[in-house]
Order: C-alpha cells, then sequence, then structure tokens
C-alpha cells in the first residue's frame, strides 16, 4: 500500500533551537497515527511543517501524490488535509454554521460576481453548503447551537466546532493537535469513539497529538515518538511503550511529560 | 418638503458623497484590512474626470459623447482603480494592522506630491471649470445616490453569501482561514480593490460636483476624516460609513448658531461616541436593541 503521506528528512530551526530534526513518516490510507513526546519536542511544529504554515529548512512532504513542500496552506487544504489547532483558532465572531460554511467552500465553483448577483447555480451551492454544515453540527452534537457565536461557546464545545469545521473540508487526512485537551473526563471519553466514528463514516486517516496515554493506546494503529525534535521511536503502541528511549525521554530529566 | 432639500438639500449630497467614501474604506475592513488608501483612489478619480471633462485633447470626445461622457469618465477611473489596486494591494498587504494604515498612508503621499507635479493635474492650483452634469449642485445626488445603492447592495450581498464568508474569515483569524482552503491573499486584495475602484469612482462623480479639483483633496486629514466615518458609525455594520458621515458632515452645520465654541462640542460629541460607543452608533443601536429584547423577555 503506497502511502497518503510521506514526508522526508524534515528540518526546522528556530534560532538556535532544532524544533524538527530530519524526521521522515510514511502514513498510511485508513489508519490512525499517534504522535507524541515531552512539552516542546517539535509536534506542533511538525503539524505546521505538513500544513504549510510553516517553511521546512530542508525535506520534502508528499501528500496524496502532491509535493505540498512549498504550497501554501489553502493549497495544502484543499487537497484534502485539514488540521485543528492546539490553541483552537475558530473564527470567534462567526456563528457555528459560518465557521463551518467557510470550510465548506473549499471546492466552491462559484465566485464572488454570481454570489452578488445571485445566480441560481450559487445559491443552490450556497443551500447545498448549508445542509452539509448542519449535517457536520449535528453530528458534533452543537445543532442547537447553530446561530450561536463561536466565542460564546464553552471550552469543550470549541474542540468540536473545530473538528465539524475541519471535516467540511472534506479531508483525506486529518491531523488532530491534541483534541483531548481541556475536556472533562467524560468528554475525554466519548473523544476516543467520536474519532473512530468519524474515520469510518468518512473514510479518514488520522494523525493525532495527544498527551493522554491510555486514549493513544486504545485508538491508535501506530504511535511515533518525538523528542527534542528527532524521532525516536515509531511502532505499535504496545512496543513504543516499553521502548527504553522512549521511558527515558519522559522520565529522564525532564520533570513534565505525559500525563 | 420643497423647502427642506433646498435648505438641507447640499448637505444631503455630501453626505451621501462622504458615505461613499466611508464604504470605500469599508470594504477592505470586511477582510480585516485597515487601508487609508481611498482617499489617493479618490483623488486620482477626481483627477481622471477633471482632466477628462476640461483638457483639450478630449474635446472631440466630449462633443462627440455630450452628458454620456460622465460615465465614461467613470468608467476609466473604474479601470485606474481596479488596475493600480491590484498593483498597490499585493506588495502592501503583506503588511498588516498598523504597518498597513502606515503604508496606505504613504500610498496617499505619493500620490498628493505626483500629481502636484504633473503639468496635467494643474500643479498646485489644480483644474479649475470642470464642465458640470447639473444646473443644480443637489442634482447630483442623481450620480451619488445610485452609486451609493450600488454599493449598499454589494456590501450587503456579501454578508449575506457564502461566498462572502472568506472575507470575514480572514478578519476573524487569517491563519486559521488558510488552512480552512481559504485564498487569503486573494481576498485580501479582492476587498482592497473593492474599495479602491469606489473610492476612484467617487472622485470622477465629485469633480464636477465641486467644480474644481486639486491635490488638496487627497490629504492625510481627508484620510483619517474617511476613516472616523467607519469608526463613529460602526465598523462591524453596513450603516456605519453613511450613520458616520451624517454625523460628522452635519455635525459642524447644526452648531453653527454656537459660533466658535462649536468645534469644541463637535470634539466632545465625537470623544463621547468614541468612550461610551466604541462599536460606533450602530454599534450601540444594536446593544440597545438586544438590551430592550432582554428585558420585554424578562418580563414575559
Ligand atoms: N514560531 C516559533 N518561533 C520560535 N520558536 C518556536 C516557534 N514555534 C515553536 N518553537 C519552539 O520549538 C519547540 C517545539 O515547539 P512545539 O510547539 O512544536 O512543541 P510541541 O511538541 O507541540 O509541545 P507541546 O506539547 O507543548 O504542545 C519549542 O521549544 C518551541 O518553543
Ligand atoms: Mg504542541
Amino acid at each position: 500500500m503506497s502511502a497518503l503521506l510521506k514526508a522526508s528528512d524534515l528540518r526546522r530551526s528556530f534560532g538556535g533551537l532544532m524544533a524538527v530534526c530530519d524526521v521522515s513518516l510514511a502514513v498510511l490510507p485508513g489508519e490512525i497515527m499517534g504522535l507524541i513526546g515531552p512539552n516542546g519536542a517539535g509536534k506542533t511544529t511538525f503539524f505546521n511543517l505538513l500544513t504549510g504554515m510553516t517553511r521546512a529548512d530542508t525535506g520534502t512532504v508528499i501528500f496524496d501524490g502532491h509535493d505540498i513542500t512549498s504550497a501554501k496552506p489553502e493549497a495544502i487544504a484543499s487537497l484534502g488535509l485539514a488540521r485543528t489547532f492546539q490553541n483552537i483558532r475558530l473564527f470567534g465572531g462567526l456563528t457555528l454554521m459560518d465557521n463551518v460554511r467557510v470550510a465548506g467552500r473549499v471546492h466552491a465553483r462559484t465566485g464572488l460576481l454570481g454570489g452578488i448577483l445571485g445566480t441560481p447555480a450559487s445559491r443552490r451551492e450556497d443551500r447545498d453548503n448549508t445542509e452539509r454544515a448542519y449535517e457536520l453540527l449535528r453530528l458534533v452534537g452543537l445543532a442547537d447551537r447553530v446561530e450561536h457565536l463561536a466565542a460564546s461557546l464553552p471550552y469543550g464545545d470549541r474542540r468540536r466546532l473545530e473538528i465539524a469545521r475541519a471535516l467540511a473540508l472534506s479531508p483525506k487526512l486529518l491531523l488532530l493537535d491534541e483534541p483531548a485537551a481541556g475536556l472533562n473526563p467524560s468528554e475525554k471519553l466519548g473523544l476516543a469513539d467520536f474519532i473512530r466514528d468519524i474515520k469510518e463514516r468518512f473514510d479518514l486517516t488520522v494523525l493525532l497529538i495527544e498527551h493522554n496515554v491510555p486514549m493513544v493506546m486504545g485508538l491508535c494503529d501506530r504511535v511515533m515518538v518525538l523528542s527534542f525534535g528527532q524521532m525516536i521511536a515509531m511502532g505499535t503502541p504496545e512496543a513504543v511503550q516499553r521502548d527504553p528511549a522512549v521511558i527515558e525521554a519522559y522520565l529522564g530529566g525532564d520533570t513534565h511529560g505525559a500525563a | 418638503m420643497s423647502g427642506f432639500f433646498e435648505n438641507y438639500g447640499f448637505l444631503i449630497v455630501t453626505i451621501v458623497q462622504q458615505a461613499l467614501l466611508g464604504l470605500s474604506i469599508y470594504f477592505p475592513l470586511m477582510a480585516g484590512q485597515l487601508s487609508l488608501a481611498s482617499i489617493g483612489f479618490y483623488s486620482l478619480g477626481g483627477y481622471v474626470a477633471a482632466i477628462m471633462g476640461t483638457h483639450p485633447y478630449f474635446a472631440p470626445w466630449r462633443a462627440a459623447l455630450g452628458f454620456f461622457m460622465f460615465p465614461l469618465e467613470w468608467l476609466f477611473a473604474l479601470i485606474l482603480g481596479v488596475v493600480l489596486g491590484i498593483a498597490v494591494g499585493y506588495p502592501a498587504l503583506r503588511l498588516r494592522g498598523i504597518y498597513l494604515a502606515l503604508a496606505t498612508i504613504a500610498f496617499v503621499q505619493v500620490v498628493n506630491v505626483a500629481v502636484l507635479n504633473m503639468p496635467v493635474a494643474g500643479g498646485a492650483v489644480g483644474i479649475f471649470g470642470i464642465p458640470q452634469a447639473f444646473e443644480s449642485r443637489l442634482d447630483y445626488i442623481w450620480f451619488f445616490g445610485p452609486l451609493f445603492a450600488l454599493a449598499m447592495f454589494v456590501v450587503y450581498r456579501i454578508t449575506a453569501i457564502g461566498r462572502g464568508l472568506a472575507f470575514f474569515a480572514v478578519r476573524e483569524d487569517e491563519l486559521a482561514a488558510g488552512a480552512m482552503g481559504v485564498r487569503t491573499t486573494a481576498n485580501k486584495v479582492t476587498a482592497f480593490v473593492l474599495g479602491c475602484a469606489l473610492a476612484a469612482v467617487t472622485g470622477a462623480m465629485s469633480a464636477p460636483f465641486l467644480n474644481t479639483w486639486n491635490a488638496r483633496q487627497g490629504t492625510f486629514d481627508a484620510s483619517v476624516t474617511c476613516l472616523a466615518y467607519v469608526l463613529i458609525g460602526g465598523s462591524r455594520s453596513l450603516w456605519g460609513p453613511l450613520f458616520g458621515a451624517a454625523l460628522l458632515v452635519s455635525l459642524p452645520e447644526v452648531l453653527r448658531p454656537l459660533k466658535d465654541s462649536r468645534m469644541i462640542l463637535n470634539g466632545v460629541v465625537l470623544v463621547a461616541v468614541c468612550v461610551y460607543l466604541p462599536q460606533g452608533l450602530m454599534g450601540g443601536l444594536a446593544a440597545l436593541r438586544t438590551r430592550l429584547a432582554a428585558g420585554r423577555g424578562g418580563v414575559a
């Protein structure tokens, strides 16, 4: 099976700090891959490199047959690579509905002039987009608040809205940056099932950063471990958990780690 | 009623004309871009009309077209606005926030110096005796009114259609907008160019309205005044520019009986609006409406 995403020797430094150091990775279609590592290991930076938000110093990224190493974020998104943000970046002043509809227009054919003139094609497109956005909001359990502003949502609901918004891109690969962070225990419990469910429903491949070890172990087919920008382990959750290098990275020296 | 329009007609036409400039700043603001370039495009649009209206080179055109020379002037101003808007927008919109504002102020200054040194623009004196479209200046409402209605329609449609969401997404969070497939640069430039085009056409209509055109039309002061229309009126409502222009244009007139102290009161009113209605007049109105609605809900 050929990889959906193939990163080769990706490297990025900030000043003297090597945030991501020659990381290579192949994500297979249909798998759920976990990405773990201590704080500051370079996980988010790795996501930023894949999604065009940070330029790589060296290395290449191939996604679904396209070289996206120096592509713009919007081009990458339209190829079907969607993401959420660790620090949640919703369009706070827009309604839940509009948050999702923005992303739903990624493959829109009608433009500004058609929209202003209200051509039948653009009206149909808007209607279909609205319907689909509503479905996605229903899926994440926010259908009762579609006209609320995103900024008015409590924390856990924001994470769900961000996932709905990412799904509106009709992605092939979904990158989730700490989706369980800040959720209460019952929300956390539901999240793993939810991720499994959307993976099946939308035929997704998932790459997720997560500190919650039980969740990673239960959910992921494979796990990759970053420490100080380097990939120190890769394999099944069980193998990675026993890996001395991983234990060393989490326990050695550093006080902060998996929680 | 006719007496009312005779007394206040000129004021009303001026309010609509100024509201158009406010709207031209509102367009880029929809995509979160604070641009003060409008007044530069207004100035250039006015020169296009002034030159086409007075220069001997265009005499045969004027003879052939008659009144239709005016729409042609608008068209030329529009084309200039769009082309120059794109040329200025692409580099300038790489800057954000206050840096973009500064760059666009610099653009206004460049335009100013350029027209002062162009013989065809009449130097510091400017261009005089621009042919009038109407007998009465009040009739210029037939120029500005439809343009204002068109611009408002466009703004309204942008807020109503899915395509318009891209602007607002960029305004809310440019980075996230990109990650959601929004072509951020193209959207910022589009919103900016819409403003440039509107300002240029407004200028082209204003040159005959004001009869003379010179570099004073495109000063930094004028830029700030246009921005004030939007901020005072409310930068999140399409009615903001109109209400802001109405207040700022008419206030000095209404306060005229107060003689010298009127400028003080003028300033006091503006400061009060800024302090007590940070979302502008329209924002204050919306807040009042929600409060009233909530009050009714409490009783029911
Ligand atoms: N834009 C930036 N400029 C400078 N340094 C940065 C930047 N982005 C990240 N870094 C640094 O790169 C390193 C990796 O950061 P990154 O956010 O990728 O870590 P992480 O693994 O996601 O950590 P966490 O678990 O805390 O989210 C950190 O030391 C961070 O301070
Ligand atoms: Mg992170």
